[in-house]
């Protein structure tokens, strides 16, 4: 395809840019400008902190929680298995009495 | 010469770990013998009206002891007679009908039982109350492990019971937490059958 020149003065002339272009612009630099000044590195750092003390503070408290909860298991399994040890035990020694 | 010292002091090393390693072996020849017996019953459990399956290995035991308190005088002794065990094995099932279970389950178990087990109580009623207890006598004070075989007419239940029992403390547990006097000592010395 070839352009003739009118065609090329025409495709690379100057167009006015759209009213609110310059608006646009200007409102995504504030806004970065603004993110920027809010999330300082500093508060970052900090919140970073918060949330791994958290993370690692809720994670000590499920595992607490589980073992606190298989060792009460396990107490109630042993006291349970004595239990039956000793009634066994008993049934024993009533017979052995009663002979 | 710092070679040769090097070596002998290796050789030395050595010599003290083979040592240890064989001392270690020979000092515990009966507790390696002192196996779990097999006491897999679960074919009865679909017979049973009530089932009680409970195996505390070592590490649960230890578990388990620390969550006895130590305040109660009761739990206290139990947490100082259970220190020693190696392993609690129950199994206990309760049937609605008599002979839900058979002779064989119950021979089975005893047949287990050879040396370094001993049995220090034999009983057979007339109601078909049949109650085995044996010891492994580890010394005189303590009792290497405990195994109860209780064949009543609607209910079987196996105990073994692993590790150091001292005898003792079996009797301080005397009246407490429900665990009436089992008198393995006098019974021993009877060997009343």
């Amino acid at each position: 395809m070839k352009l003739d020149e009118t065609e090329l003065r025409n495709a690379l002339r100057r167009k006015p840019a759209p009213p609110e272009l310059a608006d646009r612009i200007m409102m995504q630099i504030e806004d970065g400008e603004r993110m920027r000044s809010r999330f300082s590195p500093r508060m970052l750092a900090a919140a970073a902190l918060v949330f791994l003390t958290l993370g690692i503070g809720t994670v000590h408290e499920v595992r607490s929680e589980l073992e606190r909860r298989r060792g009460e298991e396990a107490r109630q399994q042993l006291l349970l298995a004595l239990s039956i040890t000793a009634e066994k035990a008993s049934l024993a020694r009533r017979l052995i009495g009663s002979d | 010469l710092t070679f040769i010292k090097e070596t002998l002091m290796r050789r030395y090393v050595l010599s003290i770990l083979f040592f240890s390693l064989a001392v270690g072996f020979t000092a515990s020849p009966l507790a390696a013998q002192l196996r779990k017996l097999d006491i897999n019953l679960s074919h009865l459990e679909s017979q049973a009206s009530e089932t009680v399956e409970i195996t505390l290995e070592k590490e649960v035991l230890r578990l388990a002891t620390r969550f006895l308190s130590g305040q109660a005088a009761d739990e206290r002794q139990i947490r100082d007679l259970v220190q020693g065990l190696t392993g609690i094995y129950v199994r206990s099932f309760e049937f609605k009908r008599n002979n839900a279970y058979s002779a064989s389950d119950v021979e089975r178990i005893r047949a287990q039982l050879g040396r370094p087990w001993e049995r220090i109580v034999k009983v057979r009623s007339s109601t078909s109350d049949n109650v085995d207890i044996f010891i492994y006598p580890r010394t005189d004070d303590i009792v290497g492990g405990l195994v109860i075989i209780a064949a009543e007419p609607r209910e079987l239940t196996v105990v073994q019971i692993l590790g150091d029992i001292p005898l003792d403390r079996i009797s301080s547990l005397d009246g407490q937490f429900g665990i009436p006097r089992m008198g393995l000592e006098q019974t021993r010395s009877k060997g009343k059958k």
